[in-house]
């Protein structure tokens, strides 16, 4: 499995993706390697629960991110060759998005095993159309990998169809297998009060948590706009940003811009221990993405038990059932988005309504049912395998 | 959030540098660049880099380490994951 991330380097979903779903795949009798980027402090070869993880360094610097990343695919291609020989010759090779496409095409013709491609999201999503030159490469490259894959995996319907109208895929190449969630991971007891304390929120304070790469797509400067209109009625709501990313500077000023420097948390990056508490002290979730393939974030909070307010994109709308396990607001539309979390905050059977039914809706989302599907798909990829 | 020409171009400038320090794989003491270094190897002034290396310094993205040839400059784990969320 080839993946640009795997914690702790975690930029975004692919990195629990990938986590997850090798440890189920382990679980499920598979021999499961990774090979991913190193990162300071952990080991080049690791045995992790029965997956191994192989961490590879880019030993030539490059003068843009796009020869790095082929340079560090010209090293993933070389630890490729080190596992074939030393591991024995895989079954699969399953890439994850365009970052690593490269070196999963050249493993699939060089060892002639099936390769199955993981889209978790497309250039001309992210970037809202393709408006560069490197845009333009990058959607050349996901065509690429879409065609030389025998098997392409998806995060949600939404994705799926994407896929099949831009690529012109045929509908039976392309299956979705939603991300998941252990539940019972967030199923902890922390001491609220204290955890509360520590991020200096009151006990009569209602804590709204948003989590995700601060990058334009997660739609956090919408958040805080919303937030402006939410503390006029509630002056007892915070709200905590937990993650980081290249825009929290300017995050961090429009939050002061708008007067809300004592209402609005910035976390950085924590860890998983510390995230779960802190989902487990919030009153409220909210995702407030412009574009969201599929949303993981928000079925974590659907697992820990929190009442949650999703823009109505994407994979969030296959999560989240409106009125039933969550609220849909309107993508970009601080105004909707303040309405929504106005509602929660107003209406305690609503909150707890929500509240259960995300719980039970989390539980559907099990990595060992995704595992077994992943599986089959890789049975098909080496029935549909061809190697010209 | 349209921001002052100016400080798009500062901006851009403390992006380039976090994104030059990832694909230059100076993510270690032992791979550190000095600012000359970082300045030959990006095309940004040396007098650029240095104001934009202090806010990165403030905002944990990047540490220093002192060598022979001056003060070099590495990507912390958190400077990692930054400079890496520019393009995901």
């Amino acid at each position: 499995m080839l993946s640009w991330e795997y914690p702790p380097r975690i930029v975004g979903g692919i990195s629990r993706h990938v986590y997850f779903l090798s440890r189920a795949l382990t679980l499920e009798g598979c021999e499961v390697h990774v090979v991913t980027l190193d990162f300071p402090g952990k080991p080049i070869y690791e045995v992790e629960d029965g997956v191994h993880i192989h961490r590879v360094p880019v030993e030539i610097g490059a003068s843009n991110f796009y020869i790095w990343v082929a340079l560090f695919n010209h090293f993933f291609e070389k630890r490729i060759g080190y596992i074939a020989y030393n591991f024995g010759r895989p079954d699969i090779v399953h890439s994850h998005d365009w970052l690593t496409a490269l070196s999963s095409i050249s493993a699939k013709h060089m060892l002639r095993v099936p390769l199955v491609a993981t889209f978790h999201s497309t250039e001309r999503g992210r970037s809202q159309g393709l408006t560069t030159p490197e845009s333009y490469m990058i959607d050349s490259i996901e065509w690429w990998v879409s065609y030389e894959a025998s098997i392409i995996l998806t995060v949600s319907s939404h994705m799926r169809d994407e896929l099949i109208h831009w690529f012109k895929l045929p509908e039976d190449k392309v299956y979705v297998i939603y991300n998941g969630v252990d539940p019972s991971v967030f199923d902890i007891k922390v001491d609220r009060d204290s955890i509360r304390g520590r991020l200096n929120v009151k006990p009569w304070e209602k804590l709204i948590v948003s989590v995700g790469r601060m990058s334009y797509q997660k739609g956090f400067h919408i958040l805080l706009q919303a937030m402006s209109i939410v503390i006029r009625k509630h002056p007892e709501a915070k709200l905590i940003l937990v993650g980081d990313g290249y825009m929290r500077g300017e995050l961090e000023k429009q939050a002061s811009d708008l007067g809300l420097s004592e209402h609005v948390i910035f976390t950085g990056f924590v860890d998983d221990d510390n995230l779960k508490a802190i989902l487990r002290s919030a009153d409220i979730m909210v995702v407030s993405s412009l574009y969201e393939p599929f949303g993981i974030v928000a079925l974590e909070g659907m697992a820990s038990g929190l009442p949650i307010v999703v823009s109505a994109t994407g994979g969030l709308k296959e999560i989240v059932e409106h009125e039933v396990d969550g609220l849909w607001a309107y993508p970009g539309d601080p105004n909707s988005l303040a309405s929504c979390i106005e509602r929660l905050l107003e209406d305690q059977d609503l909150a707890s309504k929500l509240r259960w039914n995300a719980v039970v809706k989390a539980k559907r989302f099990d990595w060992r049912n995704i595992a077994k599907k992943v599986l089959e798909a890789y049975g098909e990829a080496g029935r549909r395998a061809r190697f010209q | 959030m349209a921001k002052p020409e100016g400080e798009q171009d500062f901006n851009s400038i403390v992006k380039s540098i976090l994104s030059s320090l990832l694909t230059l794989s100076a993510i270690d003491p032992s791979k550190a660049l000095t600012i000359r270094e970082l300045s030959e190897r990006t095309g940004i002034e040396a007098v650029h880099i240095d104001s934009s290396i202090r806010i990165l310094m403030y905002l944990g993205y990047v540490s220093s380490t002192n060598s022979e040839s001056g003060i070099k400059f590495y990507l912390t784990p958190n400077g990692i994951l930054a400079a890496s969320s520019l393009y995901s």
